[in-house]
């Protein structure tokens, strides 16, 4: 921090040495720092402080209401609210305030953008009050839209116990109704210690007659902005001017109080005018006030300063840099730094690499004027900003200046060296635009704007886009090289480096295609027949029958590529790479523009290579082949690394954490989902739909070590985040032609959202169930929706994989909340599915243990600990259980391509079913343990235990049976080197509070009774029954009449809905 | 400062309440405008009722001061 750049007044530099020597500078916490958008501007020793204008108080009226107050300052351009509200926040913050400030600018007419900025203001405020904010992902927060993010801001604000002012600067630059909701609920709703600030140059849309009504509205307009002589006087003084009472009182009348037009007369008189002669002459003049003074300035620098002010004027963050680059000055920092110590119109920021602005009012002179000169002029400045920029990887502003120089070829070529770097940083609404700005049938922009398209979720649009490809002249289709794929470019040494082949971006488009699409990839054998009759004119195939050729030959060479040669790092290697943050990638600047002093060299191969390691991964993890994924995975995370890719590095650890989930490999599920937490925090895809995954599985993470305060948590904001992107799909799929989709047509996307949501509802269930363990009620509740779930396994396309995992956990549940006979049924439910029978028998193993029966779960095991230990169930990703996959020719491609690689997927080592293994050993274990074999009882333990240790599986080993608890205590000593996963476990063991198996009717129900309940579903009438049974009528009316009091109902139709919950019909 | 904003499309009921600080003349202007006129405090104000105008899709033709 350089105090040096902000002049006299000492208290302000202070405060703002404060404001940043009070952030963490660590690496890991570089994105924390407060970016410049959240930083109050710095005011100059030419500030003049308007004694008139106070900072605002909080209106008593509102505080009485418990709501917030809201400061309008509304004033034209150069009325001095910026300089306003930046003295405001000095004296709120000298009270004892926050201060939550946000410039904003054209990027927050997003509501996404806006969200993080409104975000990023209120966290830096309360940062130095509640320092833990800094460790605590805002997981739920960014991503969320409306409600969720104003409900989060509120949340934040109240931890800091003070008074917070968000300040919103140049609001008028927002337009977007769904920003200004955001602003309009954050009014609405706030408390009464948090306060609204607004500058802005018109009135914004919000319902500002409703908060005069309610008595919450502070408005400074623009003629309590106007200078007053004293202000005009004091301004004067501040350059050190002595007018005459008299010749102020005259400036102050031609310049009708505009603030910039003191200021800028104020520099024209410093540099020497004559007062009288330059009063004069301003007031004669016919011009504008602001062109006449603008004017006057500029006149009063000479030539080399003002075609230098003339050229960068198209910028409008500059730094030395780069004003030298546009320029072709040397010297441009000097030159800024000259200008924005004696001129009020340059201002600067000079934490970090300087970044120079030059005041709106002289921007759009300047920019009117370069227009003016010559077209041409303006164009080429633009040109040179955008090779500049693109030459610092700040594609975006290229991409901008490219396009206002109006030079297609520059745009196109940014394009090819930049698209994916901006894919991979998440900003495909860009690549789009751009692309649809240059319009022009290179192939390659097709090709770009199609993964453009799949990246903002988009598959109509790309498919569209690939099939107007792949019907081109020359297409690629008619001879697939299957080994094209793997990123190394040996065959084409002659072909620039830095451009795409269309081949490759073509494969990549499919392959995420094919994950992100429709499974109804257009039908190749269907279609065929089809085109043949439909378009006898046609010689050629249809596009959309090429397109699936095309796609079926992707899949295929995506296959054989990742399963051959591809070995698998090991878990050490892994770590290494979690551990390999490059500090510069932590600290990349997302925003165009910040990150101006970081250089690379564009790398374009890399970026492709990444997308095509990260889409595999993708392919390969949807269609069940765990280790080629993983294998995808990492690699793409290791390209990710080296290129300082933050975003894709984060998406290839989800994948990391998917796979690892897939494959119950919990050490390295939790590792890589809490990795991604850690490392997405304050940066802008904490909380992204994109990162979900991590955050579901980092849940069951903690849960699984038996940390369910951190489960509950994180599961909550994965939920929150899910009911987002759940509605956000609903509204796409209603927005689709086809109303009514059958469930069948779920892409490969929204089935794993679905199955997320799943497993996010389960732990929910879980933990519910843990927290309220002694209310039958609870019980109850957690038990029927589990129950839901798991019948309605079959209603949804599911592999079999996956849906043996969900009923397992479904199984564990019902049985830890004491109802057996709907964990028979759910067993019922596992019976039919292909592999599951080591699964089925492992739950019925436990639900006979815990139901004291000893020989029954001892049988039941026996055979699944006979077979050695279990295999995986087999990885075949086709079965679905209720789509026929020989009934539906889209995922024919992908079976033909199972038979083609299916020995090879075969040969692959798989992980034992870990689960099954470990629980069939402790059920043995305990069996031993209740008949006195202590010797059968400690060896399954230590078989089970050695198992479960590598991947501190806590909960995996205590939830079989409370009495596990018991045979660890007796192995006591004898464990050798799993004594440290015991010593955990006997912890553990001791806080876990199991659930007791209790009835959950206070009296048991007799055999007679229990008969005739099940009588009761039926439509016999009471003289029926009593006539079946031999029984007279009184008899049964009295066993009902106790059967109805034991279930506590009143009638025979509730008495059948009550034994239903309990599982008792 | 009191201004006139004349409007190519007649503004529904619906939309009325989005301008409770403008009337509506009774005047009609063709067929189908909407003749607005109201105080307006300053500039921001001015263009906060412009802008409105804009999200809702009105077609402004005529604005101008009238004489207070």
């Amino acid at each position: 921090m350089d105090s040096g750049a902000v002049s006299t007044t000492g208290d302000r530099a202070d405060r703002t040495g404060d404001r940043t020597g009070a952030r963490p500078t660590g690496v890991g916490r570089a994105a924390t720092r407060t970016s410049p958008k959240h930083r109050v501007p710095g005011l100059t020793g030419r500030t003049v402080r308007r004694s008139t204008i106070r900072a605002p108080a909080p209106l008593i009226s509102a505080t009485d209401r418990g709501a917030g107050t809201m400061v309008l300052v509304a004033g034209s351009v150069g009325t001095g609210k910026t300089t306003l509200l930046a003295d405001w926040a000095g004296e709120l913050e000298r009270r004892g305030d926050l201060i939550a400030w946000a410039s904003l600018d054209r990027e927050d007419n997003d509501p996404q953008v806006m969200a993080e900025t409104l975000l990023g203001a209120v966290r830096a405020a309360a940062l130095p009050t509640a320092p833990w904010l800094a460790d605590e992902p805002d997981q739920s927060a960014v991503g969320a839209v409306g409600q969720a993010l104003v409900t989060r801001l509120l949340e934040i604000a109240a931890t800091a116990a003070r008074h917070v002012w968000v300040v919103l600067d140049d609001l008028h630059l927002v337009r977007d109704p769904r920003c200004l909701d955001l602003v309009e609920l954050l009014v609405r709703w706030a408390p009464a210690h948090l306060h609204v600030i607004i500058g802005t140059r018109s009135d914004p849309g919000l319902h500002l007659a409703r908060l005069r009504l309610e008595e919450r509205l502070v408005e400074v307009r623009e003629h309590d902005l106007r200078f007053s002589l004293d202000d005009t006087r004091e301004l004067l003084s501040r350059h050190d001017l002595q007018l005459e009472d008299h010749q102020v009182r005259r400036l102050q009348e031609l310049t009708e109080g505009w603030a910039a037009g003191v200021a800028l007369a104020a520099v024209s008189l410093a540099r020497g005018r004559d007062v009288d002669e330059f009063l004069g002459e301003f007031a004669r003049s016919d011009r504008a006030m602001s062109g006449y003074l603008v004017e006057e300035v500029l006149a009063s620098l000479d030539a080399a300063t003002r075609d230098f002010l003339l050229s960068t004027s198209v910028l409008e963050d500059l730094t030395a840099d780069l004003g030298a680059a546009v320029t072709g000055r040397d010297d441009a920092g000097a030159l800024l730094d000259a200008l924005s110590a004696d001129n009020a119109m340059v201002t600067v920021d000079r934490v970090g690499t300087p970044t120079y602005r030059y005041h709106v009012l002289l921007r759009s002179y300047l920019g009117a004027m370069l227009e003016a000169g010559s077209v041409r002029g303006a164009r080429e400045v633009h040109a040179r900003a955008a090779q500049w920029y693109a030459a610092h990887d700040v594609p975006g502003q290229a991409l901008r200046h490219a396009e206002a120089a109006g030079d297609l070829d520059l745009m196109s070529d940014v394009i090819h060296q930049h698209a994916l770097h901006l894919l991979l940083d998440g900003r495909a609404s860009e690549v789009e635009a751009a692309v649809r700005t240059v319009r022009t049938d290179d192939p390659v922009m097709t090709a770009v704007a199609a993964l453009a398209s799949l990246d903002l979720s988009d598959p109509e649009a790309a498919r569209r886009q690939l099939a107007s490809l792949v019907t081109g002249p020359g297409s690629w289709f008619t001879e697939p090289e299957p080994n094209d794929l793997t990123g190394e470019l040996t065959d084409d040494l002659d072909v620039d480096p830095s451009a795409l082949p269309l081949e490759r971006l073509l494969s990549v488009g499919l392959r995420w295609l094919a994950f992100v699409g429709k499974d109804t990839v257009g039908h190749p054998d269907g279609d065929a027949t089809d085109s043949a009759t439909d378009s006898a004119t046609d010689s050629g195939p249809t596009s959309a029958d090429r397109l699936a050729k095309g796609l079926a030959a992707e899949l295929n060479s995506t296959y054989s590529t990742w399963s051959e040669g591809h070995p698998v790092p090991d878990r050490a290697a892994l770590r290494a790479l979690a551990d390999d943050v490059r500090p510069d990638a932590s600290s990349r600047a997302h925003g165009p523009g910040h990150g101006l002093a970081v250089g690379r060299v564009p790398h374009a191969e890399a970026d492709l290579m990444l997308l095509d390691q990260l889409t595999s991964g993708d392919v390969l993890l949807g269609s069940g082949r765990f280790g080629e994924a993983r294998a995808a995975y990492a690699s793409a995370l290791s390209t990710a690394r080296a290129a300082g890719h933050q975003l894709p590095a984060l998406q290839a650890m989800v994948g990391m954490a998917s796979v690892a989930a897939a494959r119950e490999d919990l050490a390295e599920m939790s590792t890589w989902s809490e990795r991604v937490l850690v490392e997405s925090q304050a940066t802008p895809w904490a909380g992204s739909p994109r990162l979900l995954p991590a955050q579901v599985l980092a849940g069951w993470a903690a849960f699984n070590v038996l940390d369910d305060a951190t489960a509950r948590g994180r599961n909550e904001a994965a939920l929150e985040l899910l009911g987002v992107v759940l509605s956000m799909m609903q509204e796409q799929a209603r927005g689709g032609a086809e109303a009514g989709a059958p469930a069948g047509e779920m892409s490969t996307a929204a089935r794993g959202l679905e199955q997320l949501a799943r497993l996010a509802r389960m732990l929910e269930a879980n933990l519910d169930l843990i927290e309220g363990a002694g209310q039958p009620g609870v019980r109850q509740d957690v038990v029927d929706r589990v129950m839901a779930g798991a019948r309605g396994v079959g209603e949804v396309s599911m592999t079999s994989v996956l849906a043996v995992g969900e009923l397992s956990r479904a199984h564990r549940v019902v049985l830890l909340a004491g109802f057996p006979r709907l964990a028979r049924e759910v067993e019922q439910l596992c019976e039919g599915l292909p592999g599951a029978a080591a699964e089925v028998a492992t739950m019925a193993a436990v639900r006979h243990l815990r139901a004291g029966e000893d020989s029954a779960a001892r049988a039941a095991v026996a055979p699944v600990l006979a077979s050695g230990l279990p295999t995986d169930l087999p990885t075949d990703p086709s079965p679905d259980l209720k789509a026929d996959p020989a009934a539906d020719p889209a995922h024919r491609p992908v079976e033909d391509s199972v038979k083609a690689q299916g020995d090879a997927a075969a040969a692959l080592p798989e992980r034992p079913r870990l689960r099954v293994a470990v629980t069939a050993h402790l059920v043995a274990a305990v069996v031993a343990h209740r008949n006195a074999q202590p010797t059968v009882a400690h060896e399954e333990l230590v078989a089970a235990l050695t198992l479960a240790a590598p991947e501190r599986a806590l909960r995996m080993v205590l939830e079989v049976a409370p009495e596990v608890a018991d045979v660890l205590a007796a192995g006591a000593g004898r464990f050798g080197e799993l004594e440290p996963f015991v010593g955990e476990l006997n912890v553990q063991a001791r806080a876990l509070a199991d659930l007791p198996a209790e009835p959950l009717l206070d009296v048991a129900l007799s055999a007679r009774e229990l008969s005739l309940l099940r009588e009761l579903p039926s439509l016999l009438t009471v003289a029926e029954i009593a006539q079946a049974r031999a029984v007279s009528r009184n008899t049964v009316k009295t066993q009902l009449r106790s059967l109805f009091q034991k279930l506590g109902v009143g009638s025979r139709r509730d008495a059948v809905a009550a034994a239903r919950r309990l599982g008792l019909l | 400062m009191r201004y006139e904003f004349i409007l190519v499309e007649h503004i529904p009921d619906v939309a009325r309440s989005a301008f409770p600080e403008l009337e509506e003349s009774t005047v009609a202007i063709g067929t189908t405008g909407s003749v607005m006129y109201g105080d307006v405090i300053d500039a921001p104000h001015l263009h906060g009722i412009l802008d409105r105008f804009q999200d809702l899709g009105f077609t402004l033709l005529e604005l101008r001061r009238l004489p207070d």
